[in-house]
C-alpha cells in the first residue's frame, strides 16, 4: 500500500494552520465573492411596480393582434386589474384614419383569464368578417368602463402590395425601446403601406414578471401613428418562458396577446391571402415533433397557393452571436425543401443578413434562403462574429440597434433594415423563390360562394411533371355578375382582380383568366343555373 | 492494487476517482472554452445585462474567465487547491446565472442541473483521506465523496423532472436520435411516454445519492446514462453540439469517480 504524499490532513488538520485553515479560508473568501455576485443578480432583477389606474375595471393598453387571416380577421387583446363581469368590443367601419367616424355598429363578446399571480386580468375579443384594406375603430369594454377609440387596418387584397415592419428583442433597455418604438412610428407614418408590426420574441426580461409586460405595454404605445394600432404578429422567445406554458396553460405571453396556452400552440400561420404566408415558430417547444409535422403541412400547402413564404422565429439557425440552435437540424431542411423566401431570427443582438443558404453552403441568389435578424428592438447589442463564412459579403452583421421593413410585391421582396435615425443599415431584394403566377395556369373549376364571393379551382404545373390543384377565394370587390337567366345574357363585362393577382373577366358566358402567366386560352364556358341557391356556377374545360 | 505485473492492471490501477475527477474538470473546461469562442457563454450575457460592459471588452473579459480556469486547473494539478475553488466559483457563478439571466426551460433548476460541474472540482479542493492506503493523488476525502453523490443525485433529480415534463430539448434529442441512430419516425407523443419513464428513472436513482446510499450498481447506471445523455447533444447538432457535451462531462464522469471509489478504495460497511 502506498502512502499519500501530501502532508495534508484536509479538514481533519489545524482549524488555523496548514491546508484546512487555507482552504476555510478560500471557502470564506469565495463564497463570500459568489454571495455577492448572486445578490447582485436578484436585486438588478427586481423592478418598480407601474402606477395602477384607480378603477380596477378600466381596459387597459386594448392592442391588435394578427393571427391567421388578417385580411377579415383581428384579435383586440386588453387587461384590467380586476376581474370585471362584462367584456366586449364594440367596432365597426371607419371611413379613414380618423377615430372618430360612424358609430361603432358591431359587438364583439371577449373571453378573459387571470395572470397567474392575479394582478391583471386578459380579455380577448376575435374580430370575424372584416373586410380587406379598410380601416376598423373599435373600443374595449369592460364593464361600464371603456378604452378610447383606437383604429386598425386590416391587412390589403391580393393585388396590392404591402410592407411589415419586424424585429426582436425589445428586452432589457426600456430606454433605447422606446427609441426604437418611436422609430417605428416615423416609418409606419411615412409609409402607408405598412400594414403590421411582426415581433421575433423576448420582449422583456423575464415574461414571468407582470410588471415588465406592463412597461413593454406602455413603452409599445409609442409605436402608435395618432389613434393607428399596426397589428402585431408576435412570437415566443425564450425569455416568455413560463412553466404554466409547460402544463400547457396559459401564461403572460397568451394574455398579453391574445394566444392559446400551451406549447403545441404558440405556431401558426398568417395568410396575407395569396400573396405571403407568414409562418410564425415557437423555438422554445420541441422543435422536430409535432411542431415539425405542422411546419411541414404547413410548408406544403403555401408552396401550392402563395406567392412568398416568410418564417418568423426565436432562435437562429445561422447565428451570428452564439452557437447554432435546433432550428438548423429541425427545419432548416423543411425550408430548404419549400423553397422558403426569408427567415426571420432573433436572440443574438445584432443587425444581421446571411448569404443565400442552401446544404450548408453558399447558394445563388435564386436558390439560397436568407436568414436575417437578429434583435435589435432596444436589447443591448452585441459585436457580431463576422468570421462566419455566411456573413461575409454580399451578407452583413453590425452591432447596431434597428428595425427591418419586409416589402412585398408581386415580383420582388424587399428587405431594409434601419437605424434609430431613420438611416438606412442596409438593404436587399429577391425574387420570388416559387414559380407562383407565372406558369401556365388552368381554370378547372369555380364555385359562386356568395355575392362578391368566387372560389375557383385551378390547377398549374409544378416541377413540370405533376399537376396540382389551388384553390384561390376572391373576397372583397363584389364581381358586377348577378345570377342570370341564361349564359348569354350575362354582362358584358365585369372584371375584377384575383387574389392571385390574375385578371378576371366575365364576357358573354365566357369566364377568363388573363395576367402574368395565365394561359390565354384559360377561357371555360360559364353555365348559371338560378335556381341553384348556392349560385354554384359550374364550370367546364 | 500495485502488485499485478500486467500492464492493464496498472493501468487500472492508475484510474482513480481523483484522476477521473481532474480529467472531468479539464474537459468541462475545454467546453467552457469552445463555447466561449464559438457562441457566448452565460456569463458573458451577465456582464452585458447588468454591468454594462460592452464588447470587445465582454469578449475579453468573457476568454478570460475560461483561461484563467484553464490555469486554475493547472495550479490545481501541481498542487495548488485554490485553483480547484477558482473554477468551483467559476461553475457556480455559472449556474447561478443560468438560473436568474439565462432566461429558458426549467432555468430554476439550473443550479441542481449543473450540481455535478460545480461538485467535481469542489471535490478535488479537499484532500484525501489521510487514513486511506492508496496511490498518491488517488482516493478522495470522504466529505468530497459524500458531496458527489449529493451533487450526482441532484443533478439526476433535477433531469429526471425535466424529463418526466418533456422538456422540449429532451423530445428534440429522442427525435434525432430514433430517425437519424435507429431508423424509424416516433411519434412525439410516444417519445413524451418514453421521457417520463427515463424521468422515474432518473428520479429513482437520484433518491440512494441523495440518502448517501453507497450502492454501486447505482453510480454505475449514472455514470453510463450521464454520458449518453451528454453525448445526445452531439448525436442532435453535430460538433455545434461539442461544447455542450464537453461541458456535461461531469454528468457520467463524477458517478465514475464515485463507482470507482466504492469498488476499489471504500471499506465501509454498506458498501
Amino acid at each position: 500500500m502506498i502512502e499519500p504524499t501530501t502532508p495534508d490532513t484536509g479538514l481533519h488538520g489545524s482549524p488555523t494552520h496548514g491546508s484546512a485553515g487555507r482552504v476555510g479560508r478560500h471557502v470564506r473568501t469565495w463564497g463570500s465573492l459568489v454571495v455577492w455576485l448572486a445578490s447582485m443578480v436578484v436585486v438588478s432583477e427586481v423592478r418598480a411596480a407601474e402606477p395602477e389606474p384607480t378603477d380596477p375595471r378600466e381596459p387597459q393598453h386594448p392592442r391588435v393582434v394578427w393571427q391567421t387571416d388578417p385580411q377579415t380577421s383581428a384579435t383586440v387583446v386588453w387587461h384590467t386589474r380586476g376581474a370585471g363581469h362584462s367584456h366586449s368590443v364594440r367596432f365597426g367601419r371607419v371611413p379613414s384614419e380618423e377615430p372618430y367616424g360612424p358609430e361603432l355598429t358591431q359587438t364583439a363578446r371577449a373571453q378573459s383569464h387571470a395572470e397567474f399571480e392575479g394582478r391583471a386580468h386578459f380579455h380577448y375579443a376575435h374580430l370575424q368578417g372584416l373586410s380587406p384594406d379598410t380601416t376598423y375603430g373599435f373600443v374595449a369594454r369592460t364593464d361600464d368602463r371603456q378604452s378610447r377609440r383606437w383604429t386598425f387596418r386590416t391587412a390589403p387584397e391580393d393585388s396590392d402590395a404591402f410592407s411589415l415592419l419586424y424585429g426582436g428583442d425589445s428586452r432589457s433597455d426600456p430606454q433605447m425601446r422606446r427609441r426604437v418604438n418611436r422609430l417605428i412610428r416615423r416609418i409606419a407614418k411615412r409609409r402607408d403601406d405598412v400594414v403590421g408590426f411582426v415581433h421575433g420574441g423576448d420582449y422583456t426580461n423575464l415574461g414571468m414578471n407582470w410588471n415588465g409586460w406592463q412597461q413593454w405595454l406602455d413603452d409599445h404605445t409609442e409605436t402608435y401613428i395618432d389613434s393607428r394600432q399596426l397589428p402585431m404578429i408576435p412570437a415566443r422567445g425564450n425569455h416568455e418562458y413560463s412553466r404554466a406554458n409547460l402544463r400547457g396553460e396559459l401564461d403572460n405571453y397568451n394574455g398579453v396577446f391574445g394566444l392559446p396556452g400551451g406549447p403545441d400552440n404558440d405556431y401558426w400561420a398568417t395568410e396575407f391571402g395569396h400573396q405571403l404566408t407568414l409562418i410564425t415558430l415557437d423555438s422554445t417547444a420541441s422543435l422536430g415533433g409535432r411542431q415539425r409535422d405542422w411546419l411541414e403541412s404547413t410548408l406544403q400547402t403555401a408552396d401550392r397557393s402563395t406567392r412568398w413564404i416568410v418564417a418568423n422565429y426565436h432562435h437562429p439557425a445561422y447565428p451570428a452571436v452564439k452557437s447554432p440552435s435546433g432550428t438548423r437540424v429541425h427545419w432548416t431542411p423543411l425550408f430548404e425543401k419549400y423553397d422558403l423566401d426569408l427567415a426571420c431570427e432573433s436572440d443574438g443582438h445584432v443587425l444581421k443578413r446571411t448569404v443565400p443558404i442552401r446544404d450548408g453552403r453558399r447558394a445563388s441568389r435564386s436558390e439560397g434562403i436568407v436568414y436575417v435578424g437578429e434583435g435589435g428592438l432596444g436589447v443591448p447589442q452585441r459585436d457580431p462574429d463576422r468570421s462566419r463564412w455566411y456573413l461575409q459579403s454580399p451578407g452583413i452583421a453590425r452591432s447596431v440597434h434597428h428595425v427591418q421593413l419586409l416589402t412585398f410585391r408581386r415580383d420582388e421582396l424587399i428587405y431594409r433594415a434601419y437605424g434609430l435615425d431613420g438611416e438606412l443599415l442596409d438593404r436587399w431584394r429577391q425574387e420570388p423563390h416559387r414559380q407562383f403566377g407565372s406558369t401556365p395556369v388552368v381554370l378547372v373549376d369555380a364555385r359562386w360562394r356568395s355575392p362578391g364571393e368566387i372560389q375557383l379551382e385551378l390547377s398549374r404545373p409544378v416541377d413540370g411533371r405533376t399537376r396540382r390543384r389551388l384553390r384561390a377565394r376572391l373576397v372583397g370587390t363584389p364581381i358586377s355578375v348577378a345570377p342570370q337567366p341564361a349564359a348569354d345574357t350575362a354582362p358584358e363585362e365585369a372584371s375584377t382582380t384575383l387574389s392571385v393577382n390574375f385578371g378576371l373577366e366575365v364576357v358573354g358566358g365566357m369566364i377568363q383568366l388573363h395576367g402574368p402567366g395565365v394561359q390565354t386560352n384559360a377561357a371555360v364556358p360559364v353555365t348559371i343555373d338560378p335556381d341553384d341557391p348556392s349560385w354554384w356556377w359550374h364550370l367546364g374545360l | 492494487m500495485t502488485g499485478s505485473g500486467s500492464a492493464w492492471t496498472r493501468a487500472a490501477a492508475s484510474i482513480t476517482p481523483r484522476r477521473v475527477l481532474v480529467w472531468v474538470v479539464f474537459i468541462q473546461i475545454a467546453g467552457a472554452a469552445a463555447a466561449a469562442y464559438g457562441g457566448e457563454i452565460p456569463v458573458e450575457s451577465w456582464m452585458l445585462y447588468r454591468t454594462g460592459l460592452r464588447d470587445p471588452w465582454l469578449v475579453v473579459a468573457a476568454d478570460a474567465m475560461v483561461w484563467s480556469c484553464l490555469a486554475a486547473a493547472l495550479a490545481g494539478v501541481v498542487g495548488y487547491r485554490a485553483g480547484w475553488l477558482w473554477i468551483t466559483v467559476y461553475f457556480g457563478i455559472d449556474a447561478v446565472i443560468g438560473m436568474t439571466v439565462e432566461v429558458g426551460a426549467f432555468m430554476e433548476l439550473t443550479l441542481p442541473a449543473h450540481a455535478v460541474r460545480i461538485a467535481a472540482p469542489l471535490a478535488l479542493v479537499f484532500a484525501p483521506d489521510p487514513d486511506d492506503d492508496q496511490p498518491p493523488g488517488g482516493s478522495l476525502h470522504p466529505v468530497a465523496i459524500r458531496l458527489l453523490m449529493v451533487a450526482a443525485g441532484l443533478t439526476f433529480a433535477a433531469h429526471g423532472i425535466e424529463a418526466f415534463a418533456a422538456h422540449p430539448r429532451f423530445v428534440d434529442y429522442l427525435v434525432v436520435f430514433t430517425h437519424d441512430g435507429l431508423g424509424f419516425e416516433v411519434a412525439q407523443s410516444q417519445l413524451e411516454v418514453a421521457l417520463k419513464v427515463i424521468g422515474v428513472i432518473d428520479l429513482a436513482v437520484a433518491l440512494p445519492a441523495l440518502l448517501l446510499r453507497r450502492w454501486s450498481s447505482v453510480y454505475a447506471y449514472m455514470a453510463i446514462w450521464g454520458t449518453i445523455a451528454a453525448a445526445s447533444r452531439v448525436v442532435h447538432g453535430g460538433l455545434n453540439g461539442l461544447p455542450e457535451m464537453l461541458i456535461r462531462s461531469a454528468n457520467g464522469g463524477v458517478a465514475a469517480a464515485i463507482v470507482i471509489f466504492l469498488m476499489v478504495y471504500d471499506r465501509t460497511d454498506d458498501a
